[in-house]
């Protein structure tokens, strides 16, 4: 109880600090809507062009159906002109004259689909399967009677499995901004509650309670993990409720990387408390650190996009390790057993932070 | 006994803080350390607190030593630092809260501690006003309030008047008095020579880590003897001086400190003598004063100079 009320002081310090509000609360929804909107990669819907040669009643049914699997759809009606150059779509599919009547005679009937120089691979997949999707739905309509989309009675859930998509717009920013601003409340708001409470004597009057020291010392780091927590779950909050992400189909792994990612923090804070001899420079230098560490660490942009030497050297931080856990359970579908390792060495980072700040605040408690 | 002090050392590195220091304090008494910055005072007191490891020898509050353990020493006594260690974005309520909470306080009992804790250093109206809006001397006494809120059996105060108008000092006096009359054991450090000889039942000179003299305020006076200590201002050779109050029967030279000099007299016969033989000497003195013995006078004869404020 009494670390409880140590942690729930310092939690209560860092909020009650007007600055705060805005760093804590109205920053990070700022910022992940700036960097998601910046770093959106193609269109959220792929393009298609759909030229009808002849048309029915079972060609619109097709278009409706390649509509609801969130094709940005251009029709070509018989005897338009298909549009041209860079605004054309990428990909066309061409429904031949005598559809209707094919199928209903039970005739073999080929759907063309073509794509131009410039179309993405993965698109022109995506596209392929819809194609499937829709003509199987159109088929079984024809047979069964309609079905509503929402009552599809089987779903098909795709993952690349070869190479991973690299994470854009806000399942980039969303990861990253947490990670950055995790540390930021730890690193500067943190450190420097610290620091001040060193400089006036007050861990040392703490010393003088009945609390044991590790008592004190599990305090002070359970403030700092209260004051990441609170940044984590405004976070959630705004990736679920605001930013509409998927948090990956693991909760289980989101709250093992998410929990050892806040108590690495927790613990890098009270290193750099224990550690600057005032709270400007602890925040002045934890900000710089951040920053750094934010950039090496994927938190800005993808890890993939940069050198490999970059990369690698970003994971001589957490920053790197806790966008890999974030990535694997957001991005790339991953579960519990993929983020195994990044968990591990959040631990291990936390744990030398740890001790190391441990064996700083030995002099003053 | 409420704390037993034996033969405490402590050293920062090669440099000696604290060197073989024993006293005890006694429920209900106020025991001043007495002695300049760097005597050895805080050190003494963090030891005493638990904070630091003494080298060697014990503290012992009410037969349990205060460092390590299971706190339960800790829980019986109050420290007031000589640093303001408190909360400055909090009111002097929710400081007081917080302190209460660390050592077991709840719910009613802890507000009413909170409460009887501003009515003794007169801060109850104050109760909700942010610490950065206090005056020094409010925060001295708001510093002393959280040392006494959960009402403990001995009360370490270090410094607690440093760098407060006359009034706040008074204040504060007047509740360390009422504290020891309740019953609780007062460990006292302090420079202000006059402020130890009124609130102190016994108390110790300290200088350099060593105890130099212990005993009630009346013993230590006795160290110089029971007439009048002379002091003069001038021109002076510490030399000539000694010299001179050797020819002056039943008069003690105590120090020459810079263009300050004092002389210990065994009675006011004595005393005129010496006034006489300063007159005399041919030295240009700037002032004479005569005055009763005091701790000032007591500092000098057992270090050979002045503690000044």
């Amino acid at each position: 109880m009494r670390v409880l009320a140590l942690a729930r002081q310092d939690l209560r310090l860092t909020l009650r600090d007007r600055s705060s509000i805005f760093w804590i609360f109205i920053a990070p929804l700022l910022w992940v809507y700036m960097f998601g909107f910046i770093s959106r990669s193609t269109p959220t819907r792929i393009g298609l062009l759909v030229v009808e040669q002849q048309s029915s009643a079972l060609a619109d049914r097709l278009v409706d159906l390649l509509r609801a699997e969130n094709f940005e759809v251009t029709v070509v009606p018989p005897g338009g002109l298909a549009p041209a150059g860079k605004d054309a779509p990428p990909r066309s599919v061409t429904i031949p004259a005598g559809f209707e009547e094919s199928i209903a005679a039970r005739r073999h009937v080929a759907l063309d689909l073509k794509e131009a120089e410039r179309a993405s691979a993965e698109g022109t997949f995506a596209a392929e399967i819809a194609l499937h999707r829709a003509i199987v739905r159109l088929l079984a309509g024809e047979a069964l009677g309609p079905m509503p989309p929402a009552e599809d009675a089987l779903r098909v859930r795709s993952s690349w499995a070869v190479e991973r998509a690299i994470p854009s717009g806000y399942h980039q920013s969303i990861p990253g901004n947490l990670v950055m601003f995790v540390l930021i409340s730890t690193m500067t708001y943190g450190a420097g509650l610290l620091v001040t409470e060193r400089k006036k004597g007050i861990l040392q009057r703490l010393a003088t309670s009945p609390l044991t020291r590790g008592e004190i010392l599990a305090g002070k780091a359970f403030g700092r993990a209260a004051i990441a927590s609170v940044q984590v779950g405004v976070f959630l909050l705004i990736g679920f409720a605001v930013f509409r992400i998927d948090w990956g189909r693991s909760p289980v792994g989101l709250v093992a990387v998410l929990g050892l990612f806040v108590l690495t923090a927790a613990a890098m804070g009270l290193l750099s408390g224990s550690w600057f001899k005032s709270a400007e420079a602890a925040s002045g230098m934890g900000i710089v650190l951040v920053l750094a560490m934010s950039a090496l660490g994927g938190c800005w942009w993808p890890a993939e996009v940069v050198p490999d030497w970059l990369r690698l050297a970003g994971y001589a931080f957490p920053t790197a390790w806790a966008m890999r856990g974030l990535h694997e359970l957001i991005s790339w579908g991953g579960g519990l057993g993929d983020v195994l390792v990044p968990c591990g060495i959040l631990a291990l980072f936390g744990l030398g932070a740890g001790l190391l700040a441990t064996r700083l605040l030995r002099r003053e408690v | 006994m409420a704390l037993r002090v034996a033969d405490i050392r402590y050293a920062y590195g090669k440099t000696v803080a604290v060197d073989g220091v024993s006293f005890d304090v006694r429920p209900g008494e106020i025991f001043g350390l007495l002695g300049p910055n760097g005597a050895g005072k805080t050190t003494t007191i963090s030891i005493v607190s638990g904070i630091l490891p003494p080298a060697s020898g014990q503290a012992l509050i009410f037969g349990q030593e205060a460092s390590g353990g299971s706190g339960r020493a800790r829980a019986r006594m109050g420290v007031v630092p000589q640093d303001i260690a408190l909360y400055e974005e909090l009111s002097a309520a929710e400081n007081l809260r917080f302190w209460g909470r660390l050592y077991g306080l709840s719910g009613a009992g802890l507000e009413d501690a909170v409460r009887r804790s501003l009515d003794l250093v007169g801060l109850a109206d104050r109760a909700t006003a942010r610490v950065k809006t206090y005056s020094g001397g409010l925060k001295r006494r708001l510093n002393l309030a959280a040392g006494l809120v959960h009402a403990p059996d001995l009360l370490l105060l270090d410094e607690p008047t440093v760098g407060i108008d006359p009034q706040a000092r008074l204040r504060i006096l007047d509740v360390v008095r009422d504290q020891a009359r309740s019953g609780r054991a007062v460990l006292y450090t302090s420079h202000y020579l006059e402020e130890a000889e009124q609130i102190c039942s016994r108390l110790a000179i300290i200088d350099h880590g060593r105890v130099l003299a212990a005993g009630t305020v009346a013993e230590l006076r006795r160290l110089v003897g029971e007439g009048p200590v002379v002091r003069v201002r001038g021109s002076i050779d510490g030399d000539g001086l000694k010299a001179l109050a050797a020819r002056c029967p039943g008069v003690s030279f105590l120090s020459a400190d810079g263009d300050t000099a004092s002389f210990a007299a065994r009675d006011p016969d004595a005393c005129s003598g010496l006034v006489r033989a300063l007159f005399g000497s041919g030295l240009k003195l700037d002032d004479l004063r005569v005055k009763e013995p005091n701790l000032q006078s007591v500092f000098l004869k057992l270090t050979g100079r002045e503690l000044r404020d």
